[in-house]
């Protein structure tokens, strides 16, 4: 039984002024493991970091949740009081490591209160303990707490941020840890040593990570399975060696076939046709329809089911039995 | 070569920013530390760093931006920071540069042909200007340019609003376009589009191009199919490695561009150590 399971999950921001919704999930299943990283691929706009905050239910409007249920375990996070998911649930069982995390600290608060803060707000008070049980953390994530506890945010770099951000993540033991583009601000020397950092945690900690990236060619480094999102909705999942080698979804191919290599010829990268789908407009059909090489006069007008294709999931016409 | 017949050179070039820190003391960022480099017309160079390692200040001393502490930076063999009058004019006319970021760098309150035609007025009033601006539209892709031409920026995604900075760029017919991470905030899948447009511009309007990215593998696609281009590595502000993009990736003599050609993620890399399993 997968340990977070994400079944028909609908979210919408309700534009009044434009008198429409956009659609920015629609009705996605998705299974996490115990013990697995799960990439999650998209591009912008293509519902990654709504799904995150839907997880934690940080969701604000306009945004707002129309269908859908995310079981932990058996518990349906989405039934429960606030009161109750704070306290047994959000940064206890499941944190994050939020987008841009440059910019989530408070400027105004040495890196040690951020943990304190933090502990407070799960009900531990005893400083001592929390700094003791954040050195090691921190120490962990190979910064030297007696130094960093004491700075403010804006004196550490970018790849700095990005461990304490992990640490904080981490603060509580939480079994899954959601990290939403951990590496999208950083250079590429650093970004290997943050996806080794989260390897570790993995291996480590047995924890399951949530990794969302737009950048399908850390894929490999990083994940044992992966989910393709596209337009808000699921196009293939799979185990990552599978996906990567020998991808099934049109989608997941161009977006394979875009992505130069430090060995790709100059022609056998090819960008996908067309233009991103826009938000505002409903794609009749698949949303990949009008940019896939394949396009068949069903994928015009009617979604495609999950197919399943030697235990991956591919949402295609291409793969009905 | 006689230094007036490169389109641009730098020689020696340093820029310094002082901090005060405290009351006394001071701290020093040395963000260009001795550079130099020379771009002939119809050069494509490609700026690799990461960030901090003064690609952008590189690329605003080359603009006219940003005055070097030290050393000169010369425009056809004067000096950019002493350039006056009709001397200014050309450089501003002949060096041009395209930002980052698509979302910020339009004018939200002008349709598209208005930001196109504003320049192309300024430079050569006696042309059409809105002729111009949709061949312009038209040399970028976006096509058919009628469609763009009364659009607002709010109104196009980022792919679109970037191929409009491009577009703008061109607009005063600039023999040189320094791109600062022109392609950052694209989606990944349109990537490889842009590079196919600045190849296209490269042939049909012989641009030369600077091209700033911290992406060495777009970098070497880009410079592949220009087939006549160089990349230059970035170092905490000095050119760490310079020259033919196989032959350093193959054969890296600085360490700082190994380790850069390590991390770089790189999936044809990972299936061939997979297949071979």
């Amino acid at each position: 039984m997968p340990l977070l399971s994400i079944r028909n999950l609908s979210v919408e921001y309700r534009l009044p002024d434009l008198k429409i919704a956009v659609k920015a999930l629609k009705g996605i299943n998705i299974d996490v493991n115990k013990g697995d990283i799960v990439g999650i691929v998209g591009e912008s706009g293509s519902g990654k970091s709504t799904l995150a905050l839907a997880i934690m239910r940080m969701l604000k409007p306009p945004a707002m949740i129309r269908s859908g249920s995310i079981y932990f375990n058996d518990v349906d996070l989405l039934t429960l009081s606030e009161h109750e998911f704070n306290s047994k649930y959000r940064w206890v069982k499941v944190s994050m490591v939020p987008q841009a995390s440059q910019n989530i600290f408070n400027p105004t608060m040495r890196i040690k209160d951020h943990f304190l803060d933090t502990a407070k707000a799960h009900g531990i008070t005893n400083e001592n303990e929390i700094l003791k049980k954040a050195g090691e953390i921190l120490e962990f994530t190979k910064l030297n707490p007696a130094r960093v506890f004491n700075l403010y945010p804006h004196q550490l770099s970018g790849g700095m941020k990005q461990r304490v951000a992990i640490s904080l993540a981490l603060f509580l033991n939480p079994e899954v840890v959601i990290m939403d583009e951990p590496t999208a601000a950083l250079d590429v020397v650093t970004q290997m040593d943050i996806l080794n950092l989260v390897k570790l945690i993995n291996e480590k900690f047995g924890t399951t990570i949530i990794f969302i990236t737009h950048d399908i060619s850390i894929i490999p480094v990083i994940a044992s399975s992966v989910v393709v999102l596209y337009n808000g909705e699921v196009m293939e999942v799979g185990p990552m060696e599978d996906i990567i080698v020998d991808p099934k979804h049109p989608y997941t191919k161009a977006l394979i076939q875009s992505t130069p290599s430090l060995s790709s010829s100059a022609d056998e990268v090819k960008p996908i046709p067309g233009e991103p789908p826009n938000p505002l407009e409903d794609i009749q059909g698949c949303p990949f329809w009008p940019r896939c090489p394949y396009v068949m006069d069903v994928c015009k007008t009617d979604k495609p089911s999950e197919y399943n294709v030697n235990g991956r999931i591919v949402r295609c016409y291409l793969y009905e039995k | 070569m006689r230094s007036n017949e490169y389109l641009i050179e730098l020689k020696d070039v340093s820029v310094y920013f002082t901090e005060r820190v405290g009351l006394l003391s001071k701290r020093v960022t040395k963000a260009l530390d001795h550079v130099n480099l020379r771009v002939s017309d119809g050069d494509v160079i490609a700026v690799v760093g990461e960030s901090g390692a003064g690609k952008t200040t590189m690329g605003r001393v080359i603009l006219g931006l940003q005055k070097p502490t030290s050393g000169v930076a010369l425009f056809r063999g004067k000096d950019i920071y002493s350039l006056k009058g009709r001397n200014f004019e050309e450089f501003r006319r002949e060096v041009q540069w395209v930002p980052q970021d698509p979302y910020s760098s339009l004018d939200p309150s002008l349709t598209i042909g208005e930001q196109l035609m504003a320049p192309i007025r300024r430079w050569n009033p006696k042309i059409d200007a809105s002729a111009r601006a949709q061949e312009l539209l038209r040399l970028v892709g976006l096509v058919p340019p009628s469609f763009y031409m009364n659009k607002y920026p709010h109104q196009l995604s980022g792919g679109q609003r970037q191929r409009i900075a491009i577009a703008r760029s061109l607009a005063s017919n600039p023999r040189l376009i320094i791109a600062d991470e022109p392609v950052t905030m694209i989606d990944s899948s349109l990537r490889i589009s842009f590079i196919n447009t600045f190849i296209d511009l490269i042939r049909i309007v012989n641009l030369s191009l600077i091209f700033i990215t911290h992406d060495i593998a777009l970098a070497r696609i880009l410079l592949l199919k220009s087939s006549k281009g160089r990349i230059v590595i970035l170092k905490d502000g000095r050119i760490v490695e310079e020259g033919d993009i196989n032959e350093i990736i193959s054969n890296p003599k600085d360490e700082y561009t190994k380790v850069l050609i390590n991390a770089a993620p790189d999936l044809k890399r990972w299936l061939k150590a997979y297949g071979e399993q």
